[in-house]
């Protein structure tokens, strides 16, 4: 337990576990993002209503999923740096806001070109898309809090406090197509109850979720020993 | 799972995607620019950083 | 009460963001035709932007004085709430800002033939969302305390979205008089939440700043 412990608040033995981590996660979810997508593009059945374009769905739906989850990661992570002052804390916020903040840019773009030949528009002030946009706005709002301060330690804590505050805008944008009228149809898979996409296509999809999933950890991994280096002397 | 084969009968097919192909490669091509570039400037700011040390 | 009379010796901290909201409420009348149907159709849009842009206008320097010239840290020296400091300021922009506002957006949409047909619940209305809004903006006036205006801005206008959905449904529920008490007893809930919350949260930053 002593072990595991250690990486969170000595900055070395962060280093250390980083580096041991990165090769894996960074290859495996390469490998992985290469199957699921070959899987989906080339091997997934055609849509009946959508045609090929639903292809769309094997890298918009990860990115849309990590766009939010990436949020309740840095969230997590601010509220340990403000209630134990947990060392990383503020390096993992930060770096994952990066990553968030592509991951978003990344939803949004995939989400507008689907909906060219979907719905006829390549925008819609629909709730979730305009949701994910105040997202990615939250996104940047907090890279620019956090580079604004001389005071690293200050800029650190003003940040934490600003993710939690905007976590009040995740369920929202969650619940958003359940509260509002909206173009987009609701989650087409649940951990919860049974999903209503087919197996075939299902599989390509959950491997896409879990590659991508590893190399957006990976790529946060890297950046934030980035930021340490930059910091820090070790 | 036996639906899972092979969609198309040539590369062409599989670029046009019965005329959906230009929305779909475009997503994935600039995703995965965006994705490398993103991990190589990391990548060459560590580098730079860790020749300053 | 210090507060409330610091405030009101400003004549251009309170009186300024009404005036300018005012203006806008006079300007956007005049870039249309006076007999046009947009007049009522645009006039929930614009009263929305309008209570934006005047709550981020009135809360823009509300700590810079008091950080600037060292009342912050002497009243942390002596040992005084912050909390309660901001809470003193807080209340005093609502009834010198917010209160004035909420008249004026009514008695504008009243001008402009809105159709509204509970005044009352339209003046509370408009009050509960510009006293959210107002907490929300001061929160990032904290944050940018010497760092200018927009950086508070930026920060804090995401977390204003839910409350600009929630007005226009208002707005839209009151024209078809399908306003209900829940309606209104939801906006207070909110707006004495944020206030609250956004107050403490506004103490925490500035203690932040001195340190």
């Amino acid at each position: 337990m002593k072990n595991l412990l250690l990486p969170l608040i000595s900055i070395k033995e962060y280093i250390s576990l980083n580096h041991k981590i990165y090769p894996y996660a960074m290859i495996l979810g390469i490998a992985l993002v290469l199957v699921g997508w070959g899987m989906g593009l080339f091997f997934a059945p055609i849509d009946a209503v959508q045609g090929h374009s639903y292809r769309i769905i094997y890298l918009h739906v990860p990115m849309a999923i990590y766009s939010q989850l990436i949020y309740w990661f840095m969230a997590i992570w601010s509220f340990c740096f403000l209630v134990w002052k947990i060392k990383i804390g503020p390096y993992m916020t930060i770096s994952a806001a990066y990553v968030g903040c592509m991951v978003t840019f990344l939803a949004l773009f995939s989400g507008s070109v689907w909906g060219i030949p979907t719905w006829g528009t390549w925008w819609q002030w629909d709730a979730r898309i305009t949701s994910t946009f105040i997202l990615l706005i939250m996104y940047i709002a907090l890279l620019t809090i956090n580079s604004s301060f001389q005071n690293i330690n200050k800029a650190d804590q003003i940040t934490a406090w600003v993710v939690l505050v905007g976590v009040i805008n995740i369920p929202i944008i969650k619940k958003s197509v359940d509260w509002w009228s909206t173009l987009h149809q609701p989650a087409s898979i649940s951990l919860s109850s049974e999903s209503s996409i087919d197996s075939s296509m299902l599989i390509p999809l959950s491997i896409s979720i879990v590659g991508v999933g590893l190399f957006l950890f990976a790529l946060g991994l890297k950046v934030s020993r980035l930021m340490i280096l930059k910091r820090e002397e070790i | 799972m036996e639906k899972l084969k092979l969609q198309f009968s040539s590369i062409s097919d599989a670029l046009m995607m019965d005329g959906h192909g230009i929305y779909v490669w475009i997503v994935y091509l600039v995703a995965a620019l965006i994705l490398i570039a993103f991990s190589a400037v990391t990548d060459s700011k560590l580098k730079m950083a860790k020749d300053c040390e | 009460m210090n507060e409330f009379k610091k405030l009101f010796q400003k004549t251009r901290n309170w009186l300024g963001p009404i005036l300018i909201f005012t203006m806008v409420m006079i300007a956007f009348p005049l870039s249309l035709n006076i007999y046009s149907s947009e007049l009522v159709s645009s006039f929930e849009s614009i009263l929305v932007i309008s209570l934006l842009m005047t709550a981020f206008i009135s809360t823009e320097g509300i700590f810079n004085e008091d950080y600037s010239d060292g009342t912050f840290e002497m009243y942390i020296s002596e040992d005084g709430s912050m909390f309660q400091l901001v809470l003193e300021k807080f209340c005093a922009n609502f009834l010198m800002v917010s209160l004035p506002i909420a008249l004026v957006g009514l008695s504008f949409a009243v001008a402009n033939g809105a159709i509204l047909e509970n005044y009352l619940s339209a003046l509370i209305g408009i009050f509960f969302v510009n006293t959210i809004l107002t907490s929300i903006f001061a929160f990032g006036s904290s944050i940018s305390l010497n760092k200018g205006a927009i950086l508070g801005i930026i920060s804090v206008l995401p977390f204003s979205m839910p409350a600009v959905i929630l007005f226009g449904r208002f707005l839209d529920n009151l024209s078809l008089d399908h306003i209900s008490l829940s309606f209104l007893q939801l906006l207070a809930g909110l707006s004495i939440i944020s206030f609250l919350i956004f107050a403490w949260l506004s103490s925490k930053i500035i203690k932040l700043h001195l340190e």
